[in-house]
């Protein structure tokens, strides 16, 4: 396979370089292998269902919501010119008003917060991240609005980057999907590069800073218990809940092997339920399923984040309820661990302790400890 | 309205998170290759796609179609690309490691046998061009994307399109030569012999 392929070597700079025939060879020969796919489908539904963002990410995210908020504001703007230019008109009123209207809307949306939103359906471009807690019940759903459409400064950006780097837990939460891979295959080439990031050991006092880590797309503020929504890994805080139990057998892909864990029985202690969880009604396919499972321990994650470690038990008993053998069970795992720490519960230091001599060698582990230091 | 027949939205599209899973189906072999042609290194390759969905799926409700999926997914992919590489940089200075210095390790016994020549070939060719040259090349050239539809991944004009997409042709041309005429031996002028 020698490249003298003439179209290698093809002078007219008009043409494209490759024939076609081999374009779809170099499609194929440079496309991910099966275990590249594997890993990054499982680091990725962990990271959604945790709300996590890498601090790569967390800055594209960050930029590229700067960029929505500007252009919104860009649009808003030049609505609000037409419509002082149509105020002349007599005729036009009706239209200029409506048209102010909706630019007036969107300008105030990108100033404040979204708690503090007027309830405007109009063009807002606000809407908050995809989220899995679409699927859930109202409860979960009541979550005050997202902060998610003010526009950051970039000087905050970088300055949240800068801390997200270096402690926010939700990054730790989700490996990536090397992470992942190298904590289950030893041999997975992985870099030091993503451990360096993601292994940086964080500083005890965290959880104050567990609002401003919550990173939801923009971490930049997130003053509000809400923003813990999309970050569903929270920063240190300290307490986590995660379930040891519900071991099974896995389901979405052979990444998520090197996680099961020895069956267990079903979690027991729930605590007080203040917010069910919806119940997917039916597991119809496996992608209502996974979106499902999502759900839920995002669910549990923002109660964590929330600090309402019973909520987040009752999503958690959920998952485990209707997922023993989930994908996410792990991850469901290590928010009860947390969660019970959080909670104070008599069986905060057995679950904890179940889980950390089970998944020793989770990227959860760590944050397990942090949450459920030894007495 | 009528809408039943037209109007209504699919349930894919009614629930995101099965919206989302769907366009990562599609086009998770698109974005990983993306990010390896754009200079990602093979071991970060992972990493980098996986943030690429990540971001996807917070903006997913930023989409809304109005482009292609395709060229929404590898605009996310230069920002992730641009990011991993300053992070990357950072960490070979703290390191005192030389970019580029690392051997990319071989994949599967397979990709060793079918390609690999050629695969490295192409990818060191793609170090020559500037990183606007090499997204224009990538969508162009590897992806077929049409230039309407690069110019909008890219936000920038056609004919911009067209002018970088000529510059990386020729350079292209020109790498492939010399490293083609590197690796393989020349063959021996005027025939036999």
């Amino acid at each position: 396979m020698k490249p003298r392929d003439p179209s290698l070597h093809n002078d007219d700079n008009a043409e494209p370089l490759f024939s076609a025939d081999l374009r779809a060879e170099l499609r194929r020969e440079l496309g991910p292998s099966a275990a590249s796919r594997a890993r990054v489908r499982d680091g990725l539904w962990s990271s959604v269902a945790a709300g996590a963002l890498s601090p790569t990410a967390q800055r594209v995210d960050t930029l590229l919501h700067g960029q929505t908020a500007s252009a919104a504001g860009t649009a808003g703007a030049a609505g609000a010119k037409a419509a002082t230019a149509a105020v002349h008109s007599l005729t036009a009123k009706l239209v200029i008003a409506s048209v102010l209207v909706g630019g007036g809307a969107t300008a105030v949306m990108l100033r404040e917060p979204a708690h503090e939103r007027p309830a405007v359906v109009a063009p807002a471009p606000a809407k908050p991240v995809v989220s899995a807690t679409e699927n859930l019940p109202e409860a979960s759903r009541d979550l005050p609005a997202q902060p998610e459409a003010e526009a950051r400064p970039a000087h905050e950006s970088v300055k949240q980057s800068a801390a997200t780097e270096m402690d926010s837990p939700a990054v730790r939460l989700q490996p990536t999907a090397s992470n992942k891979s190298r904590a289950e295959a030893p041999g997975a080439r992985l870099p030091r590069l993503r451990s360096a990031i993601t292994n940086e050991p964080r500083s005890a006092s965290q959880p104050k800073r567990s609002a401003a880590h919550a990173p939801r797309s923009a971490p930049a503020e997130q003053p509000q218990p809400t923003a813990a929504v999309e970050s569903p890994s929270q920063p240190s805080a300290p307490g986590e809940p995660s379930t040891e139990d519900n071991p099974a057998p896995l389901p979405l892909s052979a990444a998520n092997e090197r996680y099961a864990s020895a069956p267990q029985p079903p979690s027991q202690e729930p605590g007080p339920v203040s917010t069910p969880a919806p119940v997917p009604e039916s597991q119809p396919t496996h992608k209502h399923a996974l979106a499902a499972e999502i759900a839920l321990v995002r669910a549990a994650s923002e109660a964590l984040q929330r600090n309402d470690p019973q909520s987040a038990l009752a999503q958690l008993q959920r998952h485990g309820t209707e997922f023993p053998s989930g994908a996410l069970r792990v991850e469901a795992a290590a928010l009860r661990a947390i969660a019970l720490c959080a909670a104070h519960s008599d069986q905060a230091a057995a679950v904890s302790g179940k889980f950390l001599q089970t998944h020793a060698g989770s990227p959860l582990a760590a944050r397990v400890r942090r949450a459920c230091p030894k007495p | 309205m009528t809408g039943k027949a037209q109007g209504l939205p699919t349930p894919s599209l009614a629930q995101p998170e099965a919206r989302f899973t769907e366009l990562y189906e599609e086009n998770f072999d698109f974005v990983w290759r993306s990010v390896r042609m754009l200079g990602v290194q093979l071991e970060a390759a992972d990493d980098a796609a996986q943030d690429v969905f990540l971001v996807a799926h917070r903006r997913l409700s930023d989409f809304e179609g109005r482009s292609s999926p395709r060229t929404w997914l590898f605009a996310i992919a230069m920002r992730v690309v641009a990011d991993h590489r300053r992070s990357r940089r950072r960490k070979m200075r703290l390191l005192d490691r030389v970019m580029h210095s690392e051997p990319e390790p071989i994949r599967t016994p397979f990709d060793a046998a079918v390609g690999s020549e050629r695969r490295d070939v192409l990818m060191s060719a793609l170090e020559a061009l500037s990183d606007e040259q090499r997204a224009v090349f990538v969508l162009a050239d590897i992806e077929e994307l049409s230039a309407p539809e690069i110019a909008n991944a890219l936000e920038v004009n056609l004919n911009t399109v067209y002018s970088r997409l000529r510059s990386a042709r020729k350079l292209m041309t020109e790498k492939l030569a010399q490293l083609t005429a590197a690796t393989i031996p020349a063959e021996p002028e005027g025939g036999a012999r």
